[in-house]
């Protein structure tokens, strides 16, 4: 117990009045540290200072300008209701009140008159619970990244794989995951359709690296062929979809991973064009998943911007251009928009990973 | 004068509120602190301005300060104006407030004219 307290936790007082203030802080202050803010508006100015990590916050109720209600909603907001446990220290007496507090997230409640060792049980309490479960939660955050980067390796191996086989720079696969993570991050900013969860964005953008996985099975001739496709040489190309997707799909685990299932999409689908003369189904408009149409636009502009043996590398403005013109195939006019919207952050951020 | 007795003039209970801030050191620089404090000037402020808002606000704040260093008898006046203007609508009359007020005015009075009293050290 000494070990934390000797820390200094920083404790955020916020009341209107100084002499309140005063006197908590002269309970606290040789155990804490101590910052106060004499109004809502203060105190949310202090919360938004990312230096400032406070291990408790002490909250009036009643105050000028933003009330202590207010500094609940925005600590909401802003997602730190989680992480900051609130103790109330109005005198409101209310049920409404304290409730209301209650229900946005404030953890305890301490009235007055202040004691001294109760207001210091309270808030030695309330910090040791919390710092509690901090551990744990870090904890299980560490072990979800270890498994995160388990995922990545095996994922970056077998796009290497494809990548190799194919003959293509190792940064094909970089710039597919990371334009595609920008359009689905575009997307749910753009429109309500789609709501992709974080998780959903994550995994979406793995799958993209696995798009062209079918290509193992496409003989070394026709994938470097430096010209263009016969007919027949084609079809055996384009076979590329399904067979990527029938591999996903024939993997023993599969039913229990709902990832699988995207990549399973991403493979089949992402030659799928939005008027329905894409293959290998034929699919057109939202049949088409929304995850193989992202990566269906984030290839072609890949193609573009990429030099091949049969052609030169497209600028990023024209490569967006001929996209958004129609030239290369037809996308969802959303993801068109999406595209163009962040044509500046798509170069930039596609240069970056250059160097 | 002594804090003890201080406390016995203005209507409250020292011990009290020396067990709860813990020491009679605390107390006495709180109660000196007192003197200073603006909050009633405020609440005067906005019943002259007739900013009912601003002057439940002050009445609120001033209650939860007589809480806690234990002016029971300038607690309990401040508390009938502070819930008398809660409601912030038509029911409130002026007249009533003015009533209010000037008992707190009275308490108020004596508190700070016994706060100078108290023995310097």
């Amino acid at each position: 117990m000494t070990n934390l307290t000797k820390k200094k936790f920083k404790i955020l007082i916020v009341d209107d009045s100084e002499i309140n203030r005063d006197i908590l802080s002269d309970m606290l202050s040789d155990e804490y540290e101590i910052s106060e803010a004499e109004n809502g508006e203060e105190a949310i100015a202090l919360l938004k200072k990312p230096s400032d990590e406070f291990a408790v916050i002490l909250l009036d109720i009643i105050m000028p300008k933003k009330d202590g209600f207010d500094v609940l909603k925005y600590m909401n907001k802003a997602e730190l209701i989680e992480k900051i446990p609130v103790v109330i220290i109005s005198s409101e007496t209310g049920a409404e009140t304290i409730k209301l507090a209650y229900s946005l997230g404030a953890t305890d409640y301490i009235n007055r008159p202040f004691d001294r060792d109760i207001v210091k049980r309270r808030v030695m309490n309330t910090i040791f619970l919390y710092a509690k479960q901090r551990k744990l939660q870090e904890l299980v955050e560490e072990e979800n990244k270890k498994n995160q980067r388990a995922k990545n390796l095996m994922i970056s191996i077998l796009s290497q794989v494809i990548e190799f086989k194919n003959a293509e720079s190792g940064l094909h696969i970089n710039n597919i995951t990371t334009l595609t993570n920008i359009l689905l991050k575009a997307v749910n900013k753009k429109t309500d359709i789609y709501n992709f969860t974080n998780e959903e964005i994550e995994e979406i953008t793995q799958a993209s690296a696995l798009h062209d996985i079918g290509k193992i099975s496409i003989p070394d001739e026709i994938i470097n062929k430096p010209g263009k496709l016969t007919p027949e040489e084609f079809e055996i190309m384009k076979t590329h979809s399904r067979i990527g997707a029938d591999l996903i799909r024939t993997l023993p685990i599969y039913n229990e991973e709902p990832f699988l299932k995207t990549v399973y999409e991403i493979c089949l689908h992402h030659h799928e064009r939005y008027d329905g003369k894409g293959y290998p189904d034929g699919l057109s408009g939202d049949e088409i998943p929304i995850a193989a149409q992202i990566v269906s636009i984030t290839d072609v502009y890949d193609a573009l911007t990429s030099e091949r043996c049969y052609k030169q590398a497209f600028s990023h403005k024209t490569a967006i251009n001929m996209i958004c013109n129609g030239e290369c195939g037809a996308f969802n006019p959303l993801l068109i928009e999406c595209l163009k919207e962040n044509e500046n952050k798509i170069e930039k951020t596609l240069e970056n990973i250059k160097i | 004068m002594t804090i003890s007795q201080f406390y016995d003039t203005i209507g409250g209970n020292f011990n009290e509120v020396k067990s709860r801030l813990t020491s009679e050191k605390t107390v006495r620089k709180f109660v000196l602190k007192y003197a200073d404090d603006k909050t009633f000037e405020a609440l005067e402020n906005s019943l002259k301005d007739n900013d009912l808002k601003s002057a439940f606000r002050a009445a609120h704040t001033l209650k939860g300060i007589c809480l806690n260093l234990g002016f029971s008898d300038f607690f309990k006046v401040t508390n009938e104006l502070t819930e008398y203007l809660r409601p912030l609508d038509d029911s409130i009359e002026r007249e009533q407030i003015e009533n209010l007020f000037s008992q707190m005015k009275n308490k108020y009075k004596i508190l700070i004219n016994t706060i100078s009293q108290i023995d310097r050290d």
